[in-house]
């Protein structure tokens, strides 16, 4: 058995003694933002202060709403959190005589925030109190669907729109602001575990998802295998996910598109804003560079981790070194009214070396470096003809590449591969009236694949490989049509086309029809230049609105979505630097269609939002891979594939209080994922070719989040998940080989790994010297895995002098605590 | 950051979710002299510690060869069949496997042939130090075993290592009530020898000249698929102990084996070594790429008729070479020997029990 110490069971008594400190005072205390020592002596101060030999003094308040300044009768009034049995007259106004001393006065009445303040009694005190109508609060919601944001009337069903803001009270595994872990609150968003390469939605695999940073496509969204996700925060200003009813203007993956937007560089006024945490500092700054028409903004992210694996690795990670970056910029420019321009960069770049990991062909690496990382461009110009109708030309460009390089052996190692993206596209939106929105528009796409280059321009004793390149272009056109039909009824009705044409020069392989594809079945292969194939397909999309009153609707949706690249990898989660496959003539493109119905209703003037959807997915020529797949340079890959099909489908209920001194959300999601390969042969049949769940079917999932802002200086907030463990193959019996236990594997997914669940929770204390200064800094306090749960990530088998045992890999097996520093200059 | 605050411990409440029986057949034939043997059994449908394959008496089994000459296998004990010892396969014939277990199933291999493997050129050590494990840590020191060997010209050649170690048995037998000399196993009731008076672990030098055996577990291959027809260089085939300084015996033995047994050994290899980590590639077992069921082709089959070339070279590791400065950590014993009593040359001797892992026959080469 192999432990590793987790680094931090020296600080955990320590963690556990301040969340007491925090608890204890967190509920006792008005105003934390003086210092916790002051705090603790005043505290003192009054509970032994002795009253009997001081004069009393009366407290006159006059309560109001803040808004319109109307009196607020009937409000409770409490005194060191204490009620006071006295309440507000019908004018608003209360009286009470206390002896003289320091109090702590709260007022709370229905519908409004509750008042806290720190008085110090020492003369007769009469004092005006203003509450704040809580369905007058903006929205503190970090999670809304689009469907109840003030413009209610789109259609648009199955999509979250996440802010950034919203994002950052997410309590963050050390400390780093992760998007696809806040995603992951959401129902209908999961992954297989901590450290995996992306998530799933709706029982979609990761390369299922189209996910845009500006426009740009990005291949792997994760830094150090998984562990966090790659997009810089701080220069990101939204992020939209959809789940279902993907509008026509999205294409070329079958589950989701998340659409993440960076902010635009304020023309007016510069500002710098960053961060320093455990695992990486960020600086971002914005600053015109001509007053209203040019400005910059760049924002960096750098991590610095070697240090945790020197001071505090186990031997055997003493030598593993984790470093990326990512570096994202724009430039955005307003020659006029009519036109923007804005040109946005973005790259990441990941470096992780590790003693052995990697072995190619048996030959295998005494130590590894694996790089990776986009390089993505993508030049916009917006021109406006008029308030009615619009123009969008964008021409985009993206790089993924990854290498794998054994630096230290006879047998040197140089493996790279690479995506090569580009996009030219062009909407036109016309308003003609509040009946109609519509959106017409082009996209051609060019991918240029390097699958496999090994040891070029490399002296080793190891071979030469390079294997073929694959070309393709991804052309389509569409238009939608939002259509308001009746005051109770809209549509948002689009259609897309999309033709894929599979380019050479490259090898065009034909193999026997309807026999398993293999050398043996291989007839004839044939440099093509040209168009190899081609597949095309339409593509409807619908969603319904139907508003049944002023607080409820229910909304149908309908999509089918094509995708002409996936990835190929059968690994429990997708290496950064496994193959991507374009399809070709024995590589059927995937096509998927999902049918969604929701239901949405807002409660107590929308201070609660109800959500029910349910969905089902079929999806078909889905990729599996055959027993034993070799699929490393493998120049033949399609013999390795087979052809599967999908099928998902689940319910999503979110109930979400959005306004308030709290608010938060609790989320279930019940949901299905399954494959089904059946070949006509035995070897084309898994699990004999009836349904089996996929790695990232999980059925049950719990999502709660709560989060309180007693004042504008805390923010405290908890995070629970729990979700039935995903599946595993279970060995059902043993062989002997050479006098060693074998293990019999024969259904895949047989069995699951033991339920997850885990509570992590922050608090944040923004401007904590409380005076408003250009210069604003928050701390972030963070435990992730308060619980200190150890939640397994995998379930493996191992035999040792005969005896064979279940083990269980936890990533995180004890809880993480962080701190950061984030400040913000304007 | 994975390393950090990762952790891997045992599932004990694991429960077993189904269990499965199949036919298992582990059959080998090569160039090198015989006795060549097949071992039959059903699987254990449970990964339970006590539940072990059950084995098949009473088959009929016969190697073929591409010429229809046929050598049968008569059945050495309980499933284990073993062909004469004088039998050995050709290089470039073809060899069927043909099995009928006696409820008259009957099950046959596909041709397979025999393609020479090349001979290894060159062996070398390298003394290595893993500061892993603490001093005292068996672990730390190993002499790592490389050889070199010439691929030839021809591609899609692969390659395994075995290697096979033999040693003077120190102690024949380790009992704790006495021996039985009858039955040639410890006692199940006290018959302490001289010496001893209550129940402990006795240890027992052996009365005649005898051999421990050791053998490679792991599944070391290569496929030449990068590296074709060149001189292969700096192979790994052994890890050997730096249990003292005296010359270790080793056989390597390297083999040509055909592609489906590379590809098989390779899935096998994928499902016992796999390690949990995040980027485990599914566990899956393939059955037998070459012996299928006559009468039900369908019939799933474990194990695979491992037919190869091979060739063997036995060598001497001496382990003072590069290991000056470094105390070598001995094999450990549990028990206590029992002194020679007063004129006597020994203490309580037990003979030496032919099997598997122990042989009174000096190996090939050997020298003292």
């Amino acid at each position: 058995m192999r432990k590793i110490k987790p680094i931090n069971s020296i600080t955990l008594p320590i963690v556990i003694l301040l969340v007491g400190i925090l608890g204890a005072n967190f509920f006792s205390l008005g105003q934390t933002q003086r210092s916790s020592n002051e705090l603790l002596a005043r505290l003192n101060s009054s509970v032994n202060r002795d009253r009997t030999f001081l004069r009393t003094f009366a407290l006159v308040g006059n309560v109001v709403d803040l808004e319109n300044q109307k009196p607020i009768p009937n409000a409770s009034v409490s005194i060191d959190y204490v009620k006071s049995g006295v309440i507000t007259d019908s004018t608003g106004n209360f009286y009470m005589r206390l002896t003289q001393g320091e109090y702590i006065l709260k007022i709370s009445a229905v519908g409004y925030k509750i008042f806290r303040k720190y008085i110090k009694l020492d003369k007769d005190t009469k004092m005006k109190i203003e509450l704040q109508s809580v369905s007058n609060m903006l929205e503190e919601v970090i999670v809304s669907s689009v469907a109840t944001r003030k413009d209610i009337q789109t259609p648009s069903l199955g999509v979250s729109l996440l802010s950034l803001k919203g994002i950052k009270k997410i309590p963050a595994m050390m400390g780093e602001v992760d998007i696809l872990r806040s995603l992951q609150t959401l129902p209908g968003v999961s992954s297989v575990g901590e450290g995996s390469n992306g998530i799933n939605v709706r029982g979609g695999a990761v390369d299922q998802n189209l996910i845009y940073v500006d426009d740009t496509p990005i291949f792997n969204p994760t830094h150090l295998f998984g562990l966090f996700s790659i997009f810089p925060s701080d220069a990101i200003r939204e992020v939209e996910l959809y789940k279902g009813g993907v509008p026509a203007r999205f294409g070329g993956r079958t589950a989701s598109v998340l659409d993440i937007k960076m902010s635009e560089p304020s023309l007016e006024k510069g500002s710098v804003q960053g961060g320093i945490g455990a695992i990486s500092n960020r600086l971002t700054f914005e600053t015109p560079l001509i007053k209203d028409k040019l400005s910059l903004m760049t924002s960096a992210r750098v991590s610095f981790n070697d240090f945790w694996f020197k001071w505090f690795g186990s031997p055997e990670v003493r030598n593993t070194r984790a470093n990326f970056y990512d570096l994202a910029s724009k430039v955005f420019f307003k020659p006029d009214k009519k036109n923007t321009i804005s040109l946005t960069a973005y790259i990441n770049h990941d470096f992780y070396r590790v003693d052995s990991l990697f072995s190619l062909e048996n030959v295998v690496a005494n130590q590894t470096d694996f790089t990776y990382g986009h390089q993505n461009l993508a030049l916009r110009w917006n021109h406006f003809f008029s308030s009615k109708s619009s123009l969008e030309v964008s021409a985009i460009s993206s790089l993924y590449k990854s290498q794998t390089v054994a630096p230290d052996t006879a047998n040197k190692i140089d493996l790279r591969n690479s995506i090569r993206y580009y996009n030219f596209k062009a909407q036109f939106s016309y308003y003609p009236n509040e009946k109609h929105k519509i959106n017409a528009g082009i996209s051609g796409i060019r991918y240029e694949l390097e699958p496999g280059i090994l040891n070029k321009d490399i002296v080793s004793n190891i071979a030469k490989v390079i294997l073929d390149k694959e070309q393709g272009y991804e052309l389509a056109t569409y238009v939608d049509d939002e259509y308001k039909l009746s005051e109770k009824l809209r549509v948002q009705l689009g259609l897309r086309y999309v033709q894929y044409l599979s380019m050479g020069p490259a090898p065009k392989r034909v193999y026997v029809a309807g026999e398993p594809l293999s050398g043996e079945t291989l007839l004839q292969s044939t440099l093509t230049s040209g168009v190899i194939e081609n597949y095309g397909g339409l593509e409807p999309r619908l969603t319904a609105l139907y508003t049944i009153d002023a607080n409820s609707s229910l909304k149908l949706g309908y999509n089918r979505m094509h995708q002409f690249l996936q990835l190929v990898s059968n690994n429990t989660t997708p290496l950064p630097t496994a193959r991507w496959k374009l399809s070709d003539n024995n590589i059927k493109p995937q096509s998927s269609d999902l049918v969604s119905l929701g239901y949405f209703k807002n409660l107590k003037e929308s201070i609660w939002e109800l959500s029910v959807e349910t969905y089902y997915r079929r999806t078909q020529d889905m990729i599996d891979y055959i027993s034993g797949a070799n699929l490393q340079l493998n120049p033949t890959i399609e013999t390795q594939l087979l052809n599967g099909k999908g099928l998902a489908y689940g319910a999503e209920l979110m109930l979400t209080k959005k306004k308030g001194e709290v608010t938060g959300s609790i989320g279930y999601t019940f949901a299905r994922s399954f494959s089904k390969v059946d070949g006509q042969y035995p070897e084309q049949r898994i699990n004999k070719g009836d349904w089996y769940p996929t790695n990232y079917d999980k059925p049950h999932t719990l999502n709660l989040m709560f989060n309180a802002q007693p004042d504008k200086h805390n923010s405290f907030s908890f995070n629970f998940v729990y979700s039935t463990g995903r599946p595993l193959t279970a060995p059902v019996g043993t062989y002997t080989l050479d006098d060693q236990k074998i293990l019999v594997y024969t259904s895949r997914n047989n069995d699951r790994i033991p339920d997850y669940y885990r509570l992590d929770f922050s608090w944040i204390i923004s401007n904590p010297s409380m005076k408003t200064k250009r210069w604003e800094g928050s701390w972030a306090f963070t435990v992730y895995n308060l619980l200190g749960r150890s939640n397994a990530y995998s379930v493996f088998f191992k035999t040792q002098n005969d005896v064979i045992r279940a083990y269980r890999l936890s990533v995180f097996a004890s809880p993480i605590v962080s701190l950061g520093y984030n400040f913000k200059f304007k | 950051m994975l390393g950090l605050s990762s952790c891997i411990d045992e599932l004990r409440d694991y429960t077993q979710a189904a269990g499965e029986r199949y036919l298992s057949v582990e059959a080998s034939l090569s160039d090198l002299k015989g006795p060549h043997r097949v071992y039959l059994s059903f699987s254990s449908p449970n990964i339970n510690i006590n539940t072990e394959s059950t084995p098949i008496t009473g088959a009929t089994v016969f190697f073929e060869d591409d010429s229809g000459k046929q050598e049968r296998l008569s059945e050495l004990s309980g499933g284990v069949y073993e062909s004469s010892s004088t039998f050995q396969g050709v290089v470039g014939r073809s060899y069927t496997l043909n099995i009928t277990l006696q409820n008259g199933k009957k099950y046959k291999s596909t041709p397979e042939q025999i393609t020479a493997s090349p001979a290894i050129d060159s062996v070398y050590t390298q003394f290595k130090i893993d500061t892993d494990y603490p001093t005292n840590d068996a672990r730390r020191y190993a002499f790592q075993v490389f050889a070199d060997f010439k691929d030839p010209a021809n591609p899609q050649q692969y390659y395994e290592w075995k290697w096979t170690h033999y040693e003077r048995t120190l102690y024949c037998a380790s009992c704790e009530r006495g021996y039985d000399y009858i039955q040639n196993k410890c006692s199940i009731e006290n018959n302490f020898p001289l010496g001893q008076t209550v129940p402990e672990l006795i240890n027992y030098k052996c009365s005649e000249t005898c051999f421990d055996i050791e053998y490679s577990t792991l599944i070391n291959i290569l496929s030449d698929n990068l590296l074709n027809g060149q001189t292969i260089r700096g192979v790994k085939v052994a890890s050997v102990p730096y249990t003292d300084k005296s010359l270790y015996y080793l056989k390597i033995e390297q083999r040509a084996i055909p592609t489906k047994l590379y590809q098989y050994l390779r899935t096998i290899k994928n499902v016992s070594q796999s390690s949990g980590t995040l980027f485990d590639v599914p566990a899956e077992t393939q059955f037998s790429p070459n012996i299928t069921s006559v009468d039900f082709p369908e019939e799933k089959i474990l194990g695979v008729f491992e037919v190869f070339g091979a060739k063997q070279k036995i060598v001497y590791i001496d382990r003072s070479i590069g290991s000056d400065g470094y105390t070598a950590i001995p094999k450990v014993y549990q028990g206590r020997a029992i002194p020679p009593p007063p004129g006597a040359i020994s203490g309580p001797l037990t003979p030496c029990i032919e099997g598997k892992f122990r042989t009174k026959k000096e190996p090939e080469a050997w020298r003292e």
